[in-house]
């Protein structure tokens, strides 16, 4: 059902249909945001709580890749017309994620473990994006996502060793885990809809989420040995 | 009390120039591992005195294994990394008098963003030469020199001492290749 449209470059996307332009500024905004989100409210927080210098030095460094994040999407996003007001989070709500300060240690691991995930899968579904700036910008960001993501993975497993660490890491499970899913977007989307007719994105809502929900339960059940907590009791 | 002339806030800016030049031309990482030049220690005594911890040893550290190893040790010295917070505290505050905070910040996020896109790719060819492939120690080495590079700038711009500012003494550790690991167990740990 997609759309045969190709943009190779930004320069080329007034010649494009009004929805493509639109659908393909409303993905960008939402990136540019939710980097500079995340940056702030969870990874330079972070380096305060963090236990010694070397997890210091390297979630400051996580912290300033986001923030890269978010200056490369703004850059697109600016080429492309937006204004730069647009792609900050005064003009757009962010994920009820951002909504909950950060308070430990332990919170911060679990969120790079999954909800740098989620955003895995979300740049993972923009790798074939036939708008090619933001193809290409998605191919750049994606092993700095897939490290930080790693980097949740290994210090919630070097966290699992101590019988505190598993409680701590298991209760910020049970609080961050249930907001996740709805990442993904409502099953019934207009908006996935036309990002798919036009070849934008390449999944349904609902097919991303079944995704992350598999590879979250591998994450923490098979290899951290921890419980997922049913989504059902806590919405 | 309104915000600082434009002339004010441009000279208050203008020692950022050249400290961007030496982030650009910085020996990142060079000289990791090497017998420490009689240089480097008085430097590093001068850093530590300068923080209140005078009587604090100077300790070579010989590869990238024992600079993780010194840096993940659970009896670091939180004193001295405090001290080196409450600095930078009182630097940013300081600074913040003498220009509009938008301008400040945009003015230390180009500082971070020019070390960012330096000292990392700097850490991982350093750690390379050595045999190390660790893409989490050369982060962990470039955060720590992103992190020199943003209290050097606040150095420059917020410092009205006589002396030399300990984190402008430490960026010049950083500067001729080395990387400061700070205190532990006692001494403070220069790689």
């Amino acid at each position: 059902m997609s759309e045969q449209i190709v943009v190779k470059h930004t320069a080329d996307l007034k010649d494009a249909p009004e929805e493509f332009r639109n659908a393909v500024a409303k993905l960008v905004i939402s990136h540019a945001v939710n980097e500079l989100y995340g940056a702030q409210v969870f990874d330079e927080p972070a380096i305060a709580l963090a236990p010694n210098p070397y997890a210091k030095w390297l979630t400051c460094r996580v912290a300033m890749e986001e923030y890269g994040h978010h200056v490369r999407f703004r850059e697109l996003g600016e080429e492309m017309g937006i204004p730069a007001e647009k792609m900050t989070p005064s003009e757009k709500r962010p994920l009820s994620i951002f909504e909950f300060p950060l308070q430990s240690w332990e919170e911060f691991c679990v969120i790079k473990l999954l909800a740098d995930l989620a955003e895995i899968l979300q740049v993972e579904d923009l790798l074939h994006c036939n708008f090619h700036p933001l193809r290409n910008l998605a191919r750049m960001t994606m092993p700095e996502e897939r490290f930080h993501a790693q980097f949740g993975e290994d210090f919630c497993t070097e966290l699992v060793a101590t019988e505190d660490g598993r409680r701590k890491v298991q209760d910020a499970i049970n609080r961050y885990y249930p907001m996740l899913p709805a990442f993904f977007g409502a099953s019934v989307s207009r908006n996935n809809e036309i990002f798919r007719k036009w070849g934008i994105k390449q999944r349904t809502n609902d097919e991303m989420r079944e995704d992350f929900l598999g590879r979250a339960k591998e994450l923490v059940e098979d290899k951290l040995k921890l419980k997922l907590p049913p989504l059902a009791a806590a919405a | 009390m309104g915000d600082p002339a434009p002339r004010t806030v441009g000279a208050a800016l203008a020692p950022l120039n050249a400290l961007r030049n030496r982030i650009r031309l910085a020996s990142w990482f060079a000289a990791v591992g090497e017998e420490l030049t009689t240089a480097e220690r008085w430097d590093t005594r001068a850093y530590l005195a300068g923080l209140g911890f005078a009587d604090t040893g100077v300790a070579a550290v010989p590869d990238w294994k024992q600079a993780a190893a010194v840096a993940k040790s659970p009896d670091w010295s939180r004193d001295w990394w405090d001290r080196e917070e409450s600095e930078r505290t009182a630097l940013l505050a300081r600074a913040g008098t003498l220009m509009p905070e938008h301008e400040l910040m945009a003015a230390l996020s180009w500082v971070m963003e020019l070390s960012a896109s330096i000292t990392h790719g700097a850490a991982a060819i350093a750690a390379s030469r050595s045999g190390v492939a660790d893409q989490a120690l050369s982060r962990v080495a470039a955060g720590a020199a992103a992190q020199s590079a943003y209290q050097a700038a606040l150095a420059a711009i917020g410092h009205d001492g006589e002396s030399e500012h300990p984190f402008s003494i430490k960026f010049r550790l950083f500067e001729a290749g080395r990387w400061p690991l700070g205190i532990t167990g006692g001494s403070f740990h220069l790689f």
